[in-house]
């Protein structure tokens, strides 16, 4: 019975609840290509989430992460179309650009709050360069990428079963995943690893860049077109994905399965409004809201804690409930 | 300049390392090349710049004492807000000069209410409050979407005067944004409030060791910064001559850029109103510049987030660091 203490478990039985709500509403979602239509507006969602995953275990959030998606977006519906190298080029260079960001948080040591804000102007002023109004193509191989289906496995389920092992497997058996979660945890272990805090910094941006371009070429082949601002809603469902997956802002800690299942959770919430006659406006407030209680309900512990303690006046609260604030570092 | 020479070199050297010098020497930079690139009137840009300019420092001033108070603390909902306060003040005021000073009433407490909301998922639900903002601010986008289609009228003409006008050359907007930075200046370094707000930004154990009820300092720190962007909506209605979804979209990274251009750490703790002023003054004559050499929407965003992230870089470990 031990898994059930795990703090992944929760989001998976979640997912699982939310497809059994929607099963239950439409049966149609239950063939073959229910399923596909379903679950593939979740894939970039999921990859967005174990982006954020990478960098929030390193102890950072990413709030360039919407920004950057909608520019891959921008150069997969433009570039590829002129050649494939010029594709290539301009993704390189954007991973390159992701690095340059953790070098940036890294060797002046601010705040990656600030920093990743700054650059997501800077990522959405590249998207606008590449592609000033929503329009371009996607290119054929990228849609036939996402829509190649193994018979009987659906695509999407296939995509994100490979996303959550192999991130699982990058961040808890590889040695740069063990650094990165070190990162997260105490800059010293990093360095008892014999390892550098700044390279270890520049590989999480790294991952998280890869991780971010593979997002990118999951939107372009569902929306099949390019749009700059396409990403945005992303970062927010990022964080949710992550937190309601098991992870935390403090880092040293990451959930890969967790991030996987909660960006799929997040994914039927978002589909709801299809279901039931919502207006899209309200999913944003819903999403929001959505957040609130996820990161509500992990401090309904501490506050209960808090009250209790309060009452009795005893001053040692301030240990409780005085979280290391992200970002801030030791 | 002469100044300067003129002192000792303690006070040079006192200049040469003050914080907001970038901003300083970054507006007047700026405002010689659009002179020079420009065929405009010079001190007709300055007007513009300033009126601009100081919807974004009003927006500023709000945020210097969330950011001062260091801890993480920033508001991302000052967008939102001051949207939907441009649409709420539309609807009451609806062309009736009469009904300003309820509408601002109205419209204040609004947003009083919103900071009160942010502040409390902050302090009780221990959300980070990077994603608290921001979480409300989506909350409240989808207020203001749902409720725009049914919004008409203007905010008056005695707004729009005070948004567009000036006296003697001087406009009215630059000339609120001047006093109450002398206002926010004099609260935060002389006021019982406003020190509290600094001790908490350096220390907060050491600020509650003190006695100071971090909690209390934190919730008003954010219903001012919510009263100040609602209140900037209710005039910047009056200066675009109307409410529209996207009024408030520059004022997310407006609001906290000038707070760090402006040589305040955004780790708290130290907090500088005129140099809010001025760093708002470069930032509008730098938008004024990139629209002159007709760089598109997508560059001017790089060239925007770009300085920002240079001055970060150049701010430095012990500046941000502060202990």
């Amino acid at each position: 019975m031990r898994f059930l203490r795990r703090r992944d478990v929760a989001a998976v039985a979640l997912a699982l609840a939310l497809f059994g709500v929607m099963a239950s509403v439409q049966p149609g979602i239950l063939t073959a290509t229910g399923l596909d239509l379903t679950l593939l507006g979740m894939v970039p969602l999921a990859f967005a989430a174990v982006a954020q995953m990478i960098v929030m275990a390193g102890g950072d959030i990413d709030l360039s992460l919407g920004s950057a998606m909608g520019l891959v977006n921008a150069i997969c519906a433009t570039a590829f179309t002129k050649s494939v190298w010029v594709g290539v080029g301009e993704l390189v260079a954007f991973v390159v650009g992701y690095v340059l960001m953790g070098a940036v948080i890294e060797f002046r040591r601010l705040p990656a709050l600030i920093v990743t804000f700054a650059f997501s102007f800077i990522w959405l002023g590249f998207a606008l360069v590449v592609l000033p109004t929503p329009g371009g193509v996607a290119p054929a191989w990228m849609t036939q990428l996402f829509s190649y289906s193994i018979p009987g496995i659906p695509e999407p389920i296939l995509l994100l079963v490979v996303l959550a092992a192999a991130s699982w497997l990058y961040l808890q058996r590889t040695r740069t995943g063990r650094l990165i979660r070190s990162l997260g945890n105490k800059r010293l272990a990093v360095q008892q690893f014999a390892a550098h805090p700044f390279s270890v910094r520049l590989r999480m941006y790294l991952a998280a860049g890869v991780v971010l371009v593979l997002g990118g070429f999951s939107l372009t082949a569902e929306s099949s077109s390019g749009d700059p601002n396409s990403g945005q809603s992303y970062l927010l469902l990022s964080i949710a994905a992550v937190v309601i997956g098991g992870g935390d802002f403090a880092g040293g800690s990451s959930w890969p399965i967790g991030a996987v299942a909660g960006a799929v959770a997040l994914g039927f919430v978002s589909s709801l409004d299809s279901f039931f006659q919502i207006s899209a406006n309200l999913l944003f407030a819903l999403q929001g809201l959505l957040l609130i209680v996820a990161l509500g309900l992990r401090r309904a512990e501490v506050l209960g804690q808090w009250l209790f303690v309060r009452r009795r006046g005893d001053r040692e609260e301030g240990a409780v409930t005085q979280g290391v604030l992200p970002g801030e570092g030791t | 300049m002469s100044r300067v020479a003129e002192r000792s070199s303690g006070v040079a050297s006192r200049i040469a390392r003050h914080r907001a010098l970038p901003a300083v020497v970054g507006a007047i930079a700026v405002w010689v090349s659009v002179a020079i690139i420009g065929d405009g009137s010079v001190f007709g840009t300055l007007r513009s710049g300033a009126t601009v300019g100081a919807f974004v420092a009003l927006t500023g001033l709000g945020q210097l004492f969330v950011i001062a108070a260091g801890n993480g603390n920033i508001d991302l909902s000052v967008p939102y807000v001051l949207t939907l306060s441009a649409y709420v003040a539309s609807g009451l005021v609806n062309g009736n000069n009469a009904a300003v000073v309820p509408a601002a009433l109205a419209v204040a407490g609004i947003g009083a209410l919103i900071g009160a909301v942010n502040a409390t998922l902050i302090l009780v639900l221990e959300l980070p409050p990077i994603v608290g903002t921001l979480a409300v601010g989506f909350v409240v986008e989808t207020i203001y979407l749902e409720v725009s289609p049914h919004v008409q009228g203007n905010v008056g003409s005695f707004v729009g005067t005070v948004a567009t006008g000036g006296v003697s050359g001087v406009p009215y907007m630059a000339i609120i944004a001047i006093v109450l930075a002398g206002l926010v200046s004099l609260v935060l370094t002389r006021s019982w409030f406003g020190r509290q707000v600094l001790a908490l930004g350096q220390s907060r154990p050491a600020a509650e060791l003190a006695g100071i009820r971090s909690g209390l300092v934190t919730f008003a720190t954010y219903v001012i910064c919510a009263v100040s962007a609602s209140l900037t909506g209710f005039l910047l209605a009056g200066y675009v001559g109307g409410a529209s979804p996207d009024i408030g979209a520059s004022y997310q990274l407006g609001s906290i850029a000038v707070v760090v251009l402006g040589g305040c750490l955004i780790a708290g703790g130290v907090a500088n109103a005129p140099g809010v002023l001025a760093a708002s003054l470069f930032i509008t004559l730098l938008v004024t510049l990139t629209d002159l050499i007709h760089v598109s929407a997508g560059v001017q965003q790089i060239i925007e987030g770009g300085i920002i992230v240079l001055l970060l870089s150049t701010v430095g470990k012990e500046r941000v660091r502060v202990t």
